[in-house]
């Protein structure tokens, strides 16, 4: 049998055949890796590709589709692997918290925020993760799910606190912020923030930086809420963020304000620090 | 899953002895294509390539671990050429390719080897269904596979577009 000139072993070719036309057993399997480790160059799938080409070619000509209950049963099978996925990946990506990062007790940098809200939820750190909705652009998500799939060494993800002072927030309010300091890039998710009127009134993003004043938190922009439910909204803030230790949400006028009264605040998801 | 729904669920059509052997088959091959996403490299095969490696991997596993078909196979369902009716301009680059080099087999790797890929038969079955010696199936199947192997590498080593196309 000829291997066209190729310096791989006529019995590998064989076993390779014999693998992707009916697989082998254990004494092949063993055999094939042994002749696999001593020819590293050849391609392991090459011949599941021929086999996969010519069944392909082969099939044309009797293609079936797929079975409409089948279809609808694998739909709602792959929501639910995208959602165990997510939560998977998202726990194998633990956020790493800089321990030089530390916050001290009394040095809450957003602590007045916290104690002006009417009903206060502290944010907890959760560590959860979910494909981003159809609903968001396609871009945002993709650029979402990269920063969470492949975290940076100072990756945080926090969950959000449902504050809702001066703004009703609905029971099952969720959503989280994935921030790095060192890249300056996060996205903040939301699911079942109202949905806002842009005319009217904007949502507006803060990040508390511990290397600043409490006082001046960095503006993160404005961002509307569309009815889709879930939302993702990269965040861009107009100077750095160094440190971040809070980001709250609050509602502002159109196109937002370079100081906020702090009325309405939506929500607000605290940095907590590895100790 | 709407652009591979249907080849994936003709390749477990063909390959189970039931409709609901079927059903479960193209379950486990979707599954495994979301797992092995991230490994499809679209400088190596298309992405019909990936998704038809992957089933005819579940496939074959899943052969393994039943009873194997024992329906039998008939000869019209073997004969060279036929259920060759084939929109070639409807095929992506590989799958035209491989069918280019499979029109070059002999008459006997072809009945072999559309009756190994194409019906899941066992070198076994086809060599009860063609009466042929054992040995002279493996010979057929093996030789024919490789052949079609070396043609897509050559045209790929060739920058045919192999790869580039779904």
């Amino acid at each position: 049998m000829s291997n066209a000139g190729r310096d791989i072993p006529d019995r590998l070719l064989e076993l390779l055949a014999d693998q992707a036309l009916e697989g082998l057993g254990d004494a092949e399997t063993r055999e094939l890796e042994t002749l696999l480790r001593q020819h590293p160059q050849v391609e392991i799938d090459s011949c599941f590709e021929a086999v996969a080409a010519l069944d392909m070619a082969l099939v044309a000509g009797d293609r079936e589709p797929m079975p409409e209950a089948l279809a609808a049963r694998l739909t709602a099978r792959a929501d639910e692997w995208i959602a165990a996925e997510g939560r998977s990946a998202a726990s194998k990506s633990r956020p790493v918290i800089k321990s030089d990062r530390r916050i001290e007790g009394p040095r809450l940098w957003w602590a007045p925020w916290l104690v002006a809200a009417a009903s206060l939820a502290v944010a907890s750190v959760v560590w959860f993760g979910r494909t981003p909705s159809p609903g968001a652009p396609a871009s945002i998500e993709n650029q979402f799910a990269r920063f969470v799939a492949e975290p940076p060494a100072d990756f945080v993800q926090v969950a959000w606190g449902a504050i809702g002072k001066g703004i009703a927030l609905p029971d099952d309010f969720t959503g989280e912020v994935v921030w790095s300091d060192a890249l300056n890039e996060g996205y903040m998710v939301f699911d079942g923030l109202p949905q806002n009127d842009p005319t009217v009134e904007q949502y507006q993003l803060w990040v508390f930086d511990s290397t600043r004043p409490e006082a001046t938190p960095v503006d993160g922009g404005v961002f509307d809420i569309d009815a889709s439910g879930r939302v993702i909204v990269p965040i861009t803030t107009k100077i750095p963020v160094r440190d971040a230790a809070a980001f709250a949400v609050t509602v502002e006028t159109p196109g937002g304000v370079v100081v906020s009264t702090r009325d309405r605040i939506a929500t607000l998801a605290a940095v907590e620090k590895a100790s | 899953m709407s652009e591979y729904g249907g080849l994936v669920w003709s390749l477990a059509k063909r390959m189970c002895r039931t409709h609901a052997d079927a059903e479960d088959a193209v379950q486990d091959i979707f599954v495994s294509i979301w797992r092995s996403a991230d490994r499809f490299d679209p400088n190596v095969g298309s992405e019909a390539t990936f998704v038809a490696v992957i089933a005819r991997r579940k496939l074959i596993d899943r052969l393994r671990a039943q009873t194997r078909r024992s329906d039998t196979v008939t000869l019209t369902e073997a004969a060279p050429g036929a259920e060759l009716t084939v929109d070639r301009s409807e095929l992506g680059e590989e799958a035209r390719i491989a069918l280019e080099a499979f029109d070059e087999l002999t008459d006997d790797q072809q009945r072999v080897l559309r009756l190994a890929v194409h019906h899941g038969c066992t070198h076994e079955q086809i060599a009860q269904t063609l009466e042929m010696p054992l040995g002279t199936v493996k010979t057929h199947s093996r030789r024919g596979l490789i052949k079609i192997r070396e043609t897509l590498k050559q045209r790929k080593a060739n920058g045919s577009g192999v790869g580039t196309e779904v």
